[in-house]
């Protein structure tokens, strides 16, 4: 975030996710939430840093819908409400979203929808400029971070302007592009508003939602009109008298750029920012200037059905390339490998008196040679392991494993594989309910402190309550790891002014009415092979508390408190090679030496002391254990 | 180095500091007064996974860059250099660490390691320039902890390149400014080192 809080006029690198933040205080943003996900997750990091001094509200909710809803009530109020999340957060909070613009803003509101398409770190690749047509929400598709930047701050104007939320859709290749951006003037916020009551506006009962959906519709005609005219709409390489013209949006307009450049081919190409509205006279206009169109845009061809829409209507006589007419993949991010290919085939077979720029290079001969995989892997001393670890000791073969989102969900790979399905937050109790009425085989769920939070709790209740039976492991490490760590209301939090008050899971989960709960800490192997076996044994729902920091935030504190952390090392004299600490219980901070016997990297080496406990023969000991008998 | 345009990947694993030398490179280069794009993959990285960064200084409007469009390949790990060749072409420069860093896929003896000698001797027979370095041996020889090992990459690059589009000393400076200042002068001596390894491989 280095520069980012710099003076005007100056030029800074930033991350995309960065310019999203310097463009909301420029917009002078008041009150901003989010619940963190991986493409966006770094708005969240600084905002959370800056608050106080940038004297704006943030907070971490428990999950998008309430963050979405909090936003609501800021932007209703008069203030300027900046919400976002990852693409499916947007599923979550959809219910919220969708009904949105029938109430409009008073302030004004941009929501941010961090798109990943390539699931880099996602479960799926969803194309969320659909929810800005299902909810009627005008949106922007920024390409590089300084456009991510001016859209942000353009879409509080507009959204002001429009009385409207603004959906500000990224991808993975512009969040976490870092390039230059020109700074503006910080803006300060108002801070606090005062809510004025308009019980036909807001009250969204039958007679006011009919009423409003007509108003919704002419506010949508404004915000065509809007669009036309849109700075964020435009046609590069105007000059060209080419009769190849390309309509791109997002990051696939850079890629564009990029490749006509490399292969020196004269096309126009119109840029669309502003997305839905579709500027439908520009690009009527654009269309009847070519005879052929190829249409660049990741995932769904949605540029590509409106594009063919506006042809169609207008009776334009225009061949479109896409991904209908196979030159483009409808899955997977676009590379400029992708985008190169499918330009020249268009051009090759349906434009053969066009020059193309031999643009080969000699590659490197390939000779291939068998190379190791590299997944990611729990980290050395991860109290999930040892939780999984003591989970598949007591388990029967069979045992179902509902799984759910967070750093735990590594634990299918092997050696543990205690994981059978996970689709989206929260799903891991949702099945387990289904598992226990659909089967006779055993199921034990898991999910993550900060997944309970956010979409857990209605699956216990409702477990509770239809008499199912199965076990919840539920994974608490007091932070939400797999995002970058940040804090969930299971933690308590005294780094603000508003002192955040912890909510103790193991009294929720009493509250909900399960019968049977047990806290335990799973670095105590033995205490947790009894409850997990008694868990297992109670006939109906029985939910376990594996209560333990994450590895990396303790070893962390331990190091700046000065702790000195001692590894473990195998003692070879008493070791018989059996391999149950580097085979079955699998820490990456152990392997089998070229001796082959097991041994333990210092250097990695968090001193957790499961392994010690996971050994037969007593053979693993602290190294200062070692110290002392020599 | 296409005169408009110089392409760099660098690629390792979590922890090896790429994202640090992105920033570094990136930062350089718009004190250079040079338009600059870069891209960061790094979802997993903590958790052991592949880091990979591209960096493009020039006049381009997209970070990302083409199956054999890399003017240089930074491998700060030997497995992983090899693993990202599709990006090399006959007019790449490589420079590579030669300290494995083992996955767990091959500490747990699913998979295996290739033989490195092996692995070099074929890396060397692809680029216009290829440049070993054993980065932990350096370190060690010259009293330097292992975590400046990234510095004698970066070094090395400009050892390597000697047209690579901004200069030593603007480098420096922003090493200075990116690292906290007690360890300002590891930093700086890593990456002097660096360049005089390399040059002394060219």
């Amino acid at each position: 975030m280095k520069g980012i809080m710099d003076g005007e006029g100056k030029k800074v690198l930033a991350l995309g996710n960065e310019a999203i933040v310097r463009g909301a205080l420029e917009a002078g943003v008041d009150f901003a939430s989010t619940y963190p996900g991986t493409p966006s997750s770094e708005i969240g990091d600084i905002l959370y840093q800056i608050a106080d001094k940038a004297g704006l509200y943030f907070e971490y909710s428990a999950n998008e819908k309430v963050a979405l809803e909090s936003g609501i009530a800021a932007s209703i109020s008069g203030l300027n409400a900046l919400t976002f999340m990852k693409h499916v957060g947007l599923n979550v909070a959809s219910d919220a979203f969708v009904s949105l613009a029938y109430v409009g803003v008073r302030g004004a509101h941009v929501i941010i929808s961090a798109d990943d398409p390539g699931s880099h770190s996602s479960q799926n690749e969803q194309d969320n400029r659909w929810y800005a047509k299902l909810a009627n929400i005008p949106m922007l598709e920024p390409s590089s971070p300084q456009e991510a930047k001016d859209m942000i701050v353009c879409g509080f104007e507009l959204s002001h302007e429009l009385k409207l939320p603004i959906l500000l859709r990224t991808t993975t290749r512009v969040a976490h592009t870092r390039a230059p951006i020109t700074l503006g003037e910080i803006k300060r916020g108002k801070g606090k508003s005062r809510f004025e009551k308009e019980h036909t506006r807001f009250m969204l009962v039958p007679e006011i939602a009919r009423k409003n959906h007509i108003l919704l519709v002419c506010k949508m005609e404004s915000a065509q009109e809007v669009s036309e005219s849109s700075n964020f709409n435009f046609i590069s390489n105007k000059e060209k008298q080419s009769r190849l013209g390309i309509i791109a949006s997002g990051v696939s307009y850079a890629y564009a750029m990029d490749v006509l450049k490399k292969l020196d081919v004269q096309a126009k190409v119109l840029k669309l920012g502003m997305t839905n509205p579709m500027p439908k006279k520009m690009c009527c206009d654009f269309l009847k200037s070519v005879d052929n169109v190829i249409v660049l845009e990741e995932l769904d061809p949605y540029l590509e059905n409106e594009i063919k829409s506006i042809a169609g209507e207008n009776k334009i006589q225009v061949h479109i390339y896409g991904k209908d007419s196979g030159h483009f993949p409808w899955t997977n991010e676009y590379t400029p490998d992708i985008v190169e290919l499918g330009i020249v085939k268009v051009i090759k077979k349906n434009l053969p008196m066009m020059q193309l720029k031999d643009s080969k290079v000699e590659l490197a001969p390939i000779n291939p040679m068998q190379l190791p995989s590299r997944p990611p892997v729990l980290c050395p001393g991860c109290p999930h392991r040892a939780t999984a670890y003591a989970i598949k000791k007591v388990a029967k073969k069979d045992t179902i494993y509902p799984m759910d989102i967070g750093c735990y969900t590594l634990v299918f790979e092997h050696p543990l594989k205690t994981a059978d399905i996970v689709l989206c937050m929260g799903s891991s109790v949702g099945t387990a309910c289904g598992f226990s009425k659909a089967t006779d085989q055993d199921v034990i769920a898991f999910i993550g402190d900060s997944t309970f939070f956010h979409a857990g709790i209605p699956g216990l209740i409702n477990a509770v309550h239809q008499g199912h039976n199965f076990v919840l492991t539920i994974l608490d490490n007091s932070t939400t790891a797999m995002t970058g760590f940040q804090p969930h209301p299971g933690v308590e939090r005294k780094d603000n002014d508003d002192k955040a008050k912890a909510v103790d899971i193991f009294k929720v989960v009493k509250g909900c009415g399960v019968d049977f709960v047990s806290l335990i800490d799973p670095y105590d192997l033995k205490k947790s092979l009894v409850i997990f076996s008694e868990a297992i044994a109670y006939n109906g729902l029985s939910v376990v508390v594996s209560r333990h920091p994450c590895a990396l935030v303790e070893t962390r504190q331990k190091r700046r408190r000065g702790e000195k952390i001692v590894p473990y090392y195998v003692n070879h004299e008493t070791c018989i090679k059996c391999y149950t600490c580097t085979s079955e219980f699998g820490c990456p901070a152990s392997w089998k030496g070229e001796d082959d016997f097991p041994r333990i990297s210092p250097n990695l080496c968090v001193g957790c002391g499961v392994c010690a406990e996971v050994c037969p023969t007593n053979s693993i000991k602290l190294i200062s254990e070692k110290e002392e008998g020599q | 180095m296409t005169g408009e345009c110089t392409n760099l990947v660098i690629v390792g694993v979590g922890g090896q500091g790429i994202i640090l030398l992105t920033r570094i490179l990136g930062e350089t280069a718009l004190d250079s007064n040079l338009n600059v794009m870069e891209s960061e993959i790094h979802g997993m990285a903590q958790r052991g996974g592949q880091v990979m960064s591209t960096i493009r200084i020039g006049d381009v409007h997209s970070p990302m860059i083409g199956e054999g469009e890399a003017d240089i390949i930074l491998g700060m790990e030997p497995v992983e250099t090899y693993r990202h060749l599709n990006m090399a072409s006959k007019n790449t420069t490589v420079v590579t660490s030669t300290n494995p860093v083992y996955p767990f896929t091959v500490t747990s003896g699913d998979e295996e390691y290739p033989n490195l000698e092996d692995l070099l001797s074929i890396l060397s027979a692809y680029p216009k320039k290829l440049i070993k370095l054993d980065a932990e041996k350096i370190t060690l020889d010259s009293g330097l902890p292992n975590i400046v090992s990234n510095m004698i990459m970066l070094g090395a690059i400009l050892g390597a390149c000697p047209d690579f589009p901004v200069s030593y000393e603007t480098i420096k400076e922003t090493i200075k400014q990116n690292v906290p200042i007690k360890y300002v002068d590891e930093n700086i001596k890593a990456f002097e080192l660096g360049i005089t390894e390399a040059k002394k491989h060219s």
